[in-house]
């Protein structure tokens, strides 16, 4: 029951995220179709499953909208700001009341009246050819509308030229209590009318029926002004494997019923149920003069839903099988037989491919991450009083979804500040020659196995002057330190630099821009800023592809065991007193082939007794910078999976996180680019106070 | 109860009432099967019945037929108003009746 | 102490008290009690891999079914002298703040059921910086039983301040 409950709402909340991009789109002024379709599909779905579930207040009220949404759509009326207001506040309501569902039941609120008359209003001054009536109230989960306002009918007029389709329907072959070809024929009802119906059986006797298959399919003749998709996508709701044709018909078809026992009478809008006269339409009529149905074939792409438990398993699971796959490997290496080690070898190719297919799996496109900031940035430079525009590219860049939701604060901020701090109110801009309306754009690529996302806007720019001041304020510079712009924005990241003068009640919640920084490097990542006077600023994350399996080097310093990465170590060698120099006896370097690099030692570093001061010097590089690691010895090579040291613990400085070596023994993985920062950092220190 | 049998010597009586979702509809079943394995005469009172679930149609379609493989026959009631509309606007209800 | 002495005993038979399940070990000479809900399971302890500057009373990482959870050791935390490991060393699993700690014990006892309306606030025996780690106090049967506030020992925002 519990994951039923679950499934509802995650769906719920996709239907809603979807109306509302739908409702944004259409705002931009584009009345594709297509969308608007997608519209009614993500209305429709969600009454009913709200229904379904007992929210009737929700269906209702979900049932009202459409119905409103119906005016706009058959008078191919654009989406004013008032009534685009009006329906993303209908969306806002929909989300609260969803909430509160979880804890309330079936909770309505007297807003849901109000809003619909709102939107009536807004909506009246046009004139609504059909004669308004109910739509058909099959016993079904579908409601009547709560005001009584909403008359925009569903159902067709008996204008002669709404299309007209032959349909072939045959069910999903399993029957449950979701799938009732009855009820779906029925919700078909609500959107055309089936103006004859045959169906056809080969139901067996009662020795071979079985209770859940399904054994008959239907043949339509269905009038209806909407979209066949939207019919396709009626007769396949909640059941996988039916099969629909839709075809339609050019002429209204002659019938030439076979069997006749009626005559064909007018098509008439379908009245409410509780009348008790039964109306003449033919029931079983061949449909004359048709060609051979064109398969209407749906281009949706098979998916299913599967939980997070469930994957992280997969993925834990496929993790240590790597750890494994290691182990043997290692195990084997002295071994000559061919054999196992042919086999071997081909068990490595398959667990990495396997590896590399399960990672995919929890990739999701940045899409997921970015869709919710057009609302945003809407509401936000709304209620600033500044006009944004946002750009999004490159939405279609996958990145894993822990990485994805770990970002979503910081993206958020960072597009919060950018409005508020950025881009300037309208008529400034326009005194500078910019246009009005400022731009923010949001864009993500892959390069080098990371993933890059900017967040840039043509705003004013940082003023260096004042980020100057503000650090003579807090003592970090002197009054007459002139640092590089570089380093200038650098202190924006500081903590304590986002003070309460900065912190709008938009980007309060004690976010400050070290929170942002110090949230993507606790990723892996790391973030920088460009910026020029007047014109604007960019903000670019780095961040790594996964976080994933790697190879890793172990170092040892006393009986402790370390791992770094392979892919940043350069090389290695034996210390040689002859290279190893220290500038006023403290900053200690190593000379490799004329190039000085700074060293650290591992043991001073994770807080062990002075020993092995020999032993072995390690290069490591990142992003173009060089550390010597000074060390006690190697412990070979391996695959390691890298764990969280902040899902149960904290953040651990210098470390990226822990992995499990062959013998489950815990060993922390050191953080490269950490260590570099510290090093080089701490040097800048020593030579400032030099 | 959605499902009542009475059955006296020559005859099957089922009443069927209020809605028979899909598990209702095996609750059913069970009736059907009893039914089918006991032939006679059967009349089904369904004027009381506002919703039946697909798989229940069915399950009436196959009882007629397996009367039929022992010369009985299946009668209905008149319907309840709510169910002929939807029975028949699908055309079932004509596929059901006809003999 | 200034304790009301009750007689649980006579209680338990007249009435039906609320109860909640604790479990009940040794540190030092005092018996502590954690509420058993917040027990995931208990372990035999292995060498933890040492956190670099992390505070003492935290022994390091280990392994558990994968995921890396940090041990702390009773005794310390308390501010009680080490004692070497035993074969009685256990390791209690708890879930706490949304995270999975070790807690390194001498042993545990046993699990009883402790009628919460018995439960004392705590008297102010110990130390200012030990108070916290402590919710009240009980007698079960001829113990005192402390019970311990598990939020507050495995406060995380203290142990953020480990030195960079």
């Amino acid at each position: 029951m519990d994951s039923l409950i679950q499934l509802f709402y995650d769906e719920a909340n996709e239907m809603v995220e979807g109306m509302e991009q739908v409702l944004l789109a259409l705002e931009s002024g584009e009345p594709d179709p297509e969308t608007v379709n997608a519209l009614f599909r993500y209305a429709h779905s969600f009454k009913g499953n709200s229904a379904a579930m007992g929210f009737t207040h929700l269906s209702r009220f979900t049932h009202g909208l459409e119905s409103a949404m119906e005016v706009l759509r058959k008078e191919q009326r654009p989406l004013t700001p008032e009534l685009a207001n009006l329906l993303l506040q209908a969306v806002d309501l929909i989300r609260v009341l969803l909430e509160r569902t979880r804890t309330e039941g079936d909770v309505g609120d007297p807003a849901c009246d109000t809003l619909l008359q709102q939107i009536q209003a807004a909506l009246s001054g046009s004139s609504v050819s059909a004669p308004p009536t109910e739509a058909s109230e099959a016993p079904s989960a579908s409601p009547t509308p709560t005001a009584q306002q909403v008359d925009a009918c569903t159902t067709p007029t008996t204008t002669a030229d709404i299309p007209r389709y032959r349909v072939l329907y045959q069910p999903a072959p399993t029957l449950n209590a979701e799938h009732d070809p009855l009820q779906l024929l029925t919700e078909l009802q609500e959107y055309g009318q089936i103006l004859e119906a045959r169906f056809r059986e080969q139901i067996p006797p009662v020795a071979q029926l079985k209770p859940d298959a399904c054994y008959g399919s239907w043949e339509i003749l269905y009038e209806t002004a909407f979209e066949p998709a939207i019919v396709r996508a009626l007769l396949e709701l909640s059941a996988e494997g039916a099969e629909v044709q839709i075809e339609p018909i050019a002429t209204i078809a002659a019938t030439v019923p076979a069997n006749a026992k009626t005559e064909p009478t007018e098509p008439v809008a379908a009245a409410p149920v509780s009348t008790t006269t039964t109306p003449e339409t033919p029931s079983a009529t061949a449909v004359a003069s048709v060609s051979p149905a064109a398969t209407v074939k749906s281009s949706e792409s098979q998916s299913i839903r599967v939980s997070t438990e469930k994957i992280d398993a997969l993925m834990n699971l496929v993790s240590e099988i790597v750890i494994a796959q290691s182990m043997l490997t290692n195990a084997q290496s002295g071994n000559t037989d061919e054999r196992l080690r042919a086999a071997i070898t081909q068990m490595e190719r398959h667990v990495r491919e396997l590896h590399e297919r399960v990672m995919a799996i929890r990739l999701l496109p940045v899409s997921y991450l970015f869709n919710r900031f057009p609302r945003m940035v809407r509401d936000t430079a709304t209620k600033l009083g500044k006009k944004v525009n946002l750009e999004m590219e490159g939405e279609e860049t996958e990145l894993d979804r822990t990485l994805l939701e770990a970002l979503s604060d910081p993206l958020t901020h960072l597009i919060r500040n950018a409005i508020d701090h950025g881009i300037e109110p309208p008529d400034e801009r326009v005194r500078q020659g910019k246009p009005e309306v400022g731009t923010i754009k949001l864009s993500a690529y892959q390069s080098e196995g990371r993933i890059y996302i900017e967040i840039s806007d043509d705003g004013k720019g940082i003023d260096t002057e004042r980020v100057r001041q503000k650090a003579i304020q807090l003592g970090w510079i002197g009054e007459n330190d002139y640092p590089p712009d570089e380093t200038l924005y650098e202190f924006i990241f500081q903590p304590g630099f986002s003070t309460a003068q900065q912190v709008s009640d938009l980007s309060g919640r004690g976010v400050g821009m070290d929170v942002v920084k110090r949230n993507v490097e606790s990723l892996g990542g790391s973030i920088s800023v460009y910026s020029k006077r007047g014109e604007g600023t960019r903000f670019v994350l780095r961040v790594p592809l996964t976080l994933a399996i790697m190879d890793g080097l172990g170092l040892v310093v006393a009986n402790e065991h370390y791992i770094v990465p392979l892919t940043a170590v350069v090389e290695a060698f034996q210390y040689d007193s002859l290279q190893h120099t220290a500038l006023f006896d403290q900053y200690e370097m190593v000379n490799v082939r004329g190039e000085f690099i700074p060293l650290l030692r591992l043991r001073q570093f994770v807080g062990l007794p002075d020993g092995e001061r020999n032993g072995l010097i390690v290069v490591l590089e990142q992003e173009g910078q060089r550390l010597a690691l000074q060390i006690d010895s190697i412990a070979g090579q391996q695959q390691v999976v890298l764990k969280s040291l902040e899902e149960n613990f904290v953040r651990v400085p210098g470390f990226a996180g822990a992995t499990i070596l062959g013998d489950g023994r815990v060993a922390l993985i050191l953080d490269v680019s950490d260590l570099i920062r510290r090093t080089y950092s701490a040097n800048e220190r020593l030579a400032a106070v030099a | 109860m959605h499902t009542t049998l009475k059955t006296t010597a020559k005859k099957h009586k089922l009443t069927l009432s209020g809605e028979i979702g899909y598990p209702e509809s095996l609750e059913l079943w069970e009736t059907i099967q009893h039914i089918a394995q006991d032939p006679k005469d059967t009349t089904v009172d369904w004027s009381n019945l506002s919703r039946l679930h697909f798989s229940g149609v069915q399950m009436l379609f196959a009882l007629r037929r397996s009367l039929e493989e022992h010369h009985h026959r299946l009668q209905f009631s008149e319907p309840n108003p709510a169910l002929y509309q939807q029975l028949h606007t699908f055309g079932v209800w004509d596929a059901l009746i006809e003999s | 102490m200034a304790l009301t002495q009750t007689t649980t005993e006579t209680r338990e038979l007249h009435s039906e008290t609320n109860t909640e399940k604790y479990l009940v070990f040794q540190i030092g000479n005092e018996t502590y009690g954690v509420p058993l809900l917040q027990v995931q399971e208990i372990r035999t302890y292995t060498p933890a891999t040492r956190v670099p500057n992390a505070p003492e009373y935290v022994l390091g990482v280990v392994n558990l079914r994968g995921n890396i959870i940090a041990v702390i050791d009773a005794r310390a935390r308390f501010g009680l002298p080490p004692l070497p490991d035993e074969e009685s060393t256990v390791v209690v699993v708890v879930h706490v703040n949304g995270k999975t700690f070790g807690l390194r014990l001498d042993s545990v006892s046993d699990v009883v059921d402790i009628p919460v309306d018995q439960i004392q606030p705590t008297p102010p025996i110990a130390s200012e910086a030990t108070q916290r780690f402590l919710s009240g106090v009980v007698q079960v049967g001829e113990r005192v039983v402390i019970l311990l506030n598990l939020r507050e020992i495995f406060d995380l925002d203290a142990l953020q301040q480990i030195a960079a």
